[in-house]
């Protein structure tokens, strides 16, 4: 369950392994592992054997779906699924079964993917907690935010790919805590048609992966326009495979140093310093940026995703019976979100179109950007206050304040693999400019195909 | 900011809050205000409007 969907699909066509085969082993791994980093919320083990059959059949009959045709996947509690609980990680949708298929599963569905189960998620995508999922590389530690399951399901081998939703960086933020590629495109590349809402205007769909050319063939097959998303783009989509192996020469590597290397751990610091010198070594030139109020960023989450979050839960805040089914946490958060002004969120809004401009700037001279995805490593599960440098900040602030931007200047971002401390993993974060996600696949590519990183694996054996 | 603002605030704005969420509100809000403030007190520029419909386009 360790290799690439590649070597995989390989397998598969050679007739080495079946995508039945593969799917059991899939659910052996879940069997054996789960029980104790509990990365999903549901298992679907008849609807994927089912489906692996079919598709071993179909591939019988000569109908290649493709890279992933038989590939086991895990999709995020809020993604619509057809006849499959999505419960948004909240007791306010518990026993609540979809009765369509979102957009992407549709698309991954298509490709021939076959969904192992749902990943477990914060409650509602709200919150720094993942309760109760563990991070594979240490229990007691968090798998990250509201993908944390996603994320965990990856890093453990429970799947080859999930899908998460980042609204301030959670496909980027349990990438990193897990030691795995997460990928936060564009906005409007990938339909949100079907995902549960947290905000609206920062809500993005992306996948997570062990290796970045599995999270490219995931968007492959996901990107592209859909009617049924008012907010979907109808840029083409390239073929990212296509440049994902051209390398870094002569790319441009921007480095806004301040802000995104202000207050970090020392060790990630070093870390993620020494991946950009390695960037530089395989022939990319580092040029300083700088994208004027970034440091406003997290101001301007919080008063976007308060009030959108506190409007998208509005019909189940009114209602006795569902309110008291929200954990304290999340109602407040979702109640604290009626309490944000209109003046402030249009200065959010405001300051947004700032950043935009800001960035657009700073991409004239350079090709990427690239950041720590984190300024630390992955925090005890229920801590709500970290420490670093000195400086106490809730874990919520801390773990969105380098990932957040790029939400709201709806850039596309991925983080890789780039180290350890005291074991537990390190990302690097990789920006570019809007629809540049074949840029930033090229970097990451060209990193981890240099690197070693990729290939540990987390202490799970059950 | 304390519970007595929070409960006229929540009154004005015709918005049910409960007794027992008040208390745990009030520091949340207090929390989330630092980050604000500094955000109100930026000075943006008079001509600069707010996104309000977002959809990137690709630059140069």
């Amino acid at each position: 369950m360790f290799t690439s969907i590649e070597a995989a699909a390989r397998a598969i066509r050679k007739g080495e392994i079946s995508a039945a085969e593969l799917t059991a082993a899939a659910l052996d791994r879940v069997a054996g592992v789960d029980g104790k980093i509990r990365a999903l919320a549901y298992v679907d083990s008849e609807g994927a054997r089912q489906a692996a059959q079919r598709l071993d059949e179909e591939l019988r009959r000569g109908v290649d779906r493709g890279p992933l045709h038989g590939i086991p996947v895990v999709l995020k509690d809020n993604i619509e699924t057809q006849g499959v609980p999505t419960t948004n990680g909240s007791r306010v949708f518990a026993g609540r079964s979809s009765r369509y298929d979102a957009t992407v599963w549709r698309r991954l569905r298509e490709a021939g993917a076959v969904l192992v189960g749902k990943a477990g998620m914060n409650e509602v995508a709200w919150g720094a907690d993942t309760p109760p999922t563990g991070n594979p590389w240490d229990t007691e530690r968090t798998p990250g935010v509201s993908s944390g399951g996603s994320g965990a399901a990856v890093a453990a081998g429970l799947c080859y790919a999930a899908l998460g939703t980042d609204t301030g960086g959670s496909v980027r933020i349990p990438g990193a805590c897990c030691g795995v590629v997460g990928l936060k495109p564009t906005y409007g590349r990938v339909s949100r048609y079907g995902v549960l809402p947290l905000t609206w205007s920062l809500d993005h769909v992306g996948p997570l992966a062990r290796r970045v050319k599995d999270a490219a063939v995931v968007l492959q097959a996901i990107a592209g326009s859909d009617d049924r998303d008012p907010t979907s783009a109808s840029n083409a989509v390239p073929e990212f495979q296509a440049t994902i192996d051209d390398g870094v020469e002569g790319l441009r590597i921007g480095l806004n140093e301040e802000y995104f290397f202000e207050r970090l751990e020392p060790e990630v610091e070093s870390t993620v310093r020494r991946a950009i010198e390695h960037l530089e070594t395989l022939g990319a030139r580092v040029l300083p940026v700088r994208i004027p109020h970034v440091r406003f960023g997290l101001a301007a989450v919080l008063a976007i995703e308060l009030a959108s979050a506190s409007s998208a839960h509005d019909t189940y805040l009114r209602d006795p019976d569902a309110r008291a089914k929200y954990t304290d946490p999340v109602r407040l958060l979702l109640e604290a979100g009626r309490f944000v002004f209109a003046a402030d969120y249009l200065k959010a809004q405001r300051l947004r179109r700032l950043l935009i401009e800001g960035a657009r700037s700073a991409f004239r001279s350079v090709d990427i950007l690239v950041t720590p995805t984190l300024p630390l490593v992955a925090w005890k599960k229920g801590e709500e206050l970290v420490r670093i440098q000195g400086h106490e900040e809730h874990v919520l602030h801390a773990c969105l304040r380098y990932t957040c931007p790029f939400n709201l200047m709806g850039l596309p971002a991925v983080t890789v693999p780039c180290g350890f401390s005291n074991g537990l993993p390190i990302g690097l974060q990789i920006a570019g400019k809007p629809f540049g996600e074949a840029t930033i696949l090229r970097v990451a590519q060209a990193y981890e195909a240099s690197t070693a990183w990729h290939t540990r694996t987390p202490i799970t054996e059950g | 900011m304390n519970a007595a603002d929070l409960r006229s605030i929540a009154q004005l704005s015709g918005l049910e809050v409960a007794k027992e969420d008040i208390d745990p509100l009030v520091a949340f809000l207090d929390e989330y205000l630092v980050e604000l403030r500094a955000l109100r007190e930026l000075r943006l520029p008079d001509d600069l409007e707010p996104v309000t419909g977002f959809a990137p386009e690709p630059w140069e």
